[in-house]
């Protein structure tokens, strides 16, 4: 689970473009596709947008979520590392724009034991500085992951991995200490990155920072990084994917977190485009650009974060998964571009067994409007606690707090008693892994709690395996670690589908985290540009400003 | 020390310039004293402050206990307060303001260009502050009943509405709609920092140039009605003339210290605006820092800008001794 830090500005400007009150905003094309489960009524989603016919010298695009902090993939686990990062450095593995992955700086791979997977890297690749990228850089790369004194921020998963090491002439082999197929799957990130060796090696610690910079081999060259101000890219002329030559000379990004100011600089053009725009600018955006809704594997939960305590009990939490509106939430906290979700696993994850998956996920029952009846009686079963429970969120985040707010009157109306907290932007990324942080807060809900792959088991890696650093309830349940241990081991798609469906049931039955709504990825880009993927995921795992040009 | 001087005649006395300077060095030895309190209050309170910047670091994720204690020795998070305090005080004292935690960076490197645009935006805003207010001031004070309820009502909204309201107005108006001024951001180069600093110093100089306005209207009414504006009229001064020498000239003397206390301000209240449109600047800096707890960044900010209070206050008073001679008599 990723609790981004939005560098969320604490002074609460109540500043609201639009008078908030019209909620017909999302209509983005000719064709009105009705309401489904899986995307809001109105709302065409494509992976992909109309592709580019021409080059452009400059685009400015935004970081809703602020400044990146570092842009060493040690410590590229979020969103504004991952968004500008994707674009400059290579993995071994891309999550194409359909979310499901395809080669990057691996050619090709396969999993010949069930412990081992072998990537094939790609010959005649250069680093932006001239020197070729070789084997011996990869195993540089993947294995700082490994060595604890670096500080990788992917310490979960590089805790399954055995060895990377070089097993032929340009050859890489990933050994994992169990049978896995979803370790495998995150090459297509900041753990399958790729830098060059000798520049790592004489920046030292200062490999990655503004002034330190960085080496790769991706469609767009670093150029500089103003902290506060701006990081600059500009084209790698020499890029070796000929399906992605970058279209755009100069590639700016910016910092503008504030949802209104964000807004006003999309509206005047001061700004190209944006992933993740806010909702109540969108009605403003019209005359300026075009919205594009791509899939996504983010979602919102409210997640229980005691092992002890109200939040821990399985008849309360049933019942306020029974009470909470969830069609009211996505109707006016996201003016329609969200629908209720009704099993914590996203279902734009379902990229393979699909029909499978979805049967499961419409058929675990979660309701969609409040049943007080039925939830009234549960918490009398619960013996009618009076004590008082606490949602987490992070101060700034307006929208958890609406969020925040429909539960807590969800939770009144069957007579129990929730507390919002907003809690500073530190101490909430600290929620995870301090229990001194969690102290007096049950539960805890932002907008994203994503996954990174299309992979469903990977909400079980998360959250439902019983020695997963996440899962902060200690759910633990033998019968769901063995059956994701099994699932992890299975190559074959169907049947891994098939054993991760009962270990989901398994765990969303006595509900755990609670699920509330998902929505599609929300893309803008200007009357001048066109051409980037649309989905959340690609654009941290893929090199999508590639895609960009002029329309 | 020093002993009455009569206005006119006698012995032009030394008191005037060892009071001076006396005064200066007593407020310098103050300058300093307050400084190292203020020093030592800033690292205290982010020492107590909670939660640790690891958190914020890995954004939620868990550390290896290696990296984890890597990270410690290097901010010398695991060394007692005093220790800790004694380290940043010598690397202050060398130039040394210490590394962001967030991003790694020297924290003088990161402050170095911020600093640039803030201090573009105050001096505008003072400028507005000082040029506007002084002219609303006088112009009510000496008109007429009707400029005067005008001055003095427009004055009283402008200070009534909150800077970022303001802001958003201009924006949407002037930025927006007429697309006169850039929505965000500070430019480059001197005419576009201008350019994109006007409607900002706008918003942070609105209120105070209420505030100065007020000042200095009531100013000019007391000197308006004073025994020697009256003699002057009374020997056949031209109205103008008696506002200009001995209307205005008096009324300035409060004027200059208040403007100077309000400019002082202004360092710290720019973080409203800086953030509303989006500059980089140190007091969205501060504000973000603070969120973060960066506290390198935050210790390096407030100790800029206790500096810069200190020191503009030092100034200001250093000024209103020379300005104004009954001053060097007291103390």
């Amino acid at each position: 689970m990723r609790l981004i830090a939005a560098i969320s500005v604490v002074l609460a400007l109540a500043v609201t473009g639009c008078g908030g009150g019209s909620s017909s905003t999302s209509t983005s094309s000719s064709s009105s596709p009705a309401a489904s489960p899986f995307h809001p009524a109105g709302v065409n989603v494509t992976p992909t947008t109309p592709p580019a016919s021409s080059t452009v010298a400059q685009v400015v695009w935004d970081e809703p979520y602020g400044e990146p902090a570092s842009l060493d993939p040690l410590k590229s686990y979020a969103l504004p590392e991952n968004t500008v990062l994707s674009n400059a450095c290579d993995a071994l593995l891309r999550t194409g724009p359909d979310l499901k992955l395809q080669p990057g700086l691996a050619s090709s791979w396969t999993h010949p034991t069930p412990t081992t997977w072998v990537f094939k890297i790609r010959p005649g690749v250069r680093f932006w500085d001239g020197h070729p990228l070789t084997v011996g850089d990869v195993l540089y790369s993947l294995n700082r992951h490994l060595n604890p004194k670096l500080g990788t921020f992917y310490t979960a998963w590089v805790a399954d991995i055995k060895s990377i090491a070089q097993s032929g002439p340009s050859e890489v082999t990933l050994t994992t200490k169990v049978p896995d197929v979803i370790v495998a799957q995150m090459m297509a990130s900041g753990l399958g990155t790729v830098i060059e060796k000798a520049y790592a090696e004489a920046k030292g610690a200062a490999y990655g920072t503004a002034s330190g910079g960085i080496m790769c081999s991706g469609p767009f060259q670093f150029k500089s990084w103003q902290t506060g101000s701006q990081i600059t890219l500009t084209r790698n002329p020499g890029y070796w994917d000929p399906s992605l030559q970058p279209k755009v000379q100069t590639l700016i990004f910016k910092f503008i977190t504030d949802a209104t100011t964000l807004t006003n600089a999309l509206a005047a053009g001061a700004i190209d485009g944006t992933y993740e725009v806010p909702i109540q600018g969108i009605a403003r955006l019209g005359g300026a650009g075009k919205m594009y809704y791509g899939l996504s594997t983010n979602q919102g939960i409210l997640q229980p974060i005691q092992k002890t305590g109200l939040s821990a009990n399985a008849k309360v939490r049933e019942a306020l998964s029974m009470v909470i509106d969830r069609t009211g939430i996505a109707h006016t906290v996201f003016q329609g571009l969200a629908v209720p979700e009704l099993a914590a696993v996203p279902p734009d994850s379902f990229s393979y067994a699909t029909q499978r998956y979805q049967q499961w996920y419409l058929g675990v029952g979660t309701p969609t409007t409040p049943n007080v009846a039925a939830a009234r009686k549960l918490v009398e079963e619960a013996g009618n606690p009076k004590s008082a429970m606490t949602i987490g969120i992070q101060q700034g985040d307006s929208q958890s707090a609406a969020v925040a707010t429909a539960i807590q009157s969800a939770a009144k109306s069957i007579g129990l008693n929730m507390q919002v907290k907003a809690l500073p932007t530190a101490q909430y990324v600290e929620l995870i892994f301090s229990e001194k942080a969690r102290a007096g807060i049950d539960w805890t809900t932002g907008n994203n709690n994503y996954i990174d792959q299309a992979e469903p088991l990977q909400v079980l890696y998360y959250w439902g395996r019983s020695n997963s650093p996440y899962n902060l309830d200690g759910f633990a349940e033998k019968e769901v670690d063995s059956l994701f241990a099994q699932a992890r081991a299975q190559a074959e798609p169907e049947q891994r589908a098939a054993l991760a469906v009962r270990a989901l049931q398994l765990w969303v039955k006595p509900v755990n985290n609670i699920p509330l709504y998902i929505y599609p990825e929300r893309l803008f880009m200007n009357k001048r540009i066109t051409g980037a993927p649309s989905s959340f995921s690609t654009f941290l795992y893929y090199p999508w400003a590639a895609e960009l040009g002029g329309t | 020390m020093g002993r009455a001087s009569g206005e006119g005649g006698g012995a032009r006395p030394t008191p005037l310039r060892s009071g001076v300077w006396a005064g200066v060095l007593r407020r310098l030895l103050r300058t300093l004293a307050t400084l190292l309190v203020s020093s030592f209050l800033i690292f205290a309170a982010l020492y107590l402050s909670p939660g640790s910047p690891l958190g914020f670091l890995t954004h939620g994720h868990s550390l290896s206990p290696e990296a984890v204690h890597s990270i410690e020795a290097q901010y010398h998070l695991n060394k007692p307060f005093f220790e800790r305090y004694w380290l940043w005080l010598t690397g202050l004292l060398q130039g040394d303001l210490g590394r962001s935690t967030i991003t790694r960076e020297p924290v003088t490197t990161l402050l170095s260009p911020r600093i640039g645009v803030t201090f573009t935006l105050v001096a505008m805003g003072a400028f507005l502050i000082v040029v506007g207010g002084i002219l609303l001031g006088v112009l009510a004070g000496v008109s007429g009943r009707r400029i005067d309820a005008g001055v003095l009502a427009a004055v009283t909204v402008g200070m009534a509405i909150p800077s970022f309201v303001t802001a958003t107005i201009l924006i949407n108006y002037l930025a927006l709609k007429l697309g006169w001024f850039p929505v965000y951001g500070a430019g480059s180069g001197f005419a576009d920092r201008l350019w994109h600093l006007t409607l900002p110093a706008i918003s942070l100089a609105l209120g105070l140039i209420a505030y100065v306005a007020l000042i200095t209207r009531a100013a000019v009414r007391v000197e308006m009605g004073s025994e020697h504006s009256d003699t002057a009229r009374g020997r056949g001064l031209r109205e103008r003339l008696v506002i200009r020498r001995h209307v205005v000239r008096n009324a300035l003397i409060p004027v200059v210290t208040v403007s100077g206390i309000t400019v002082a301000s202004l360092v710290a209240g720019v973080a409203v605006v800086e953030t509303a449109y989006e500059l980089p600047g140190i007091g969205a800096y501060l504000v973000q820092s603070v969120t973060n707890n960066d506290f390198p960044v935050v210790q390096g900010i407030c100790l800029i800008l206790v500096v810069v209070y200190v020191v503009v206050n030092a100034v200001v008073d250093v000024l209103y001794l020379l300005l104004d001679p009954r001053l060097r008599r007291s103390r």
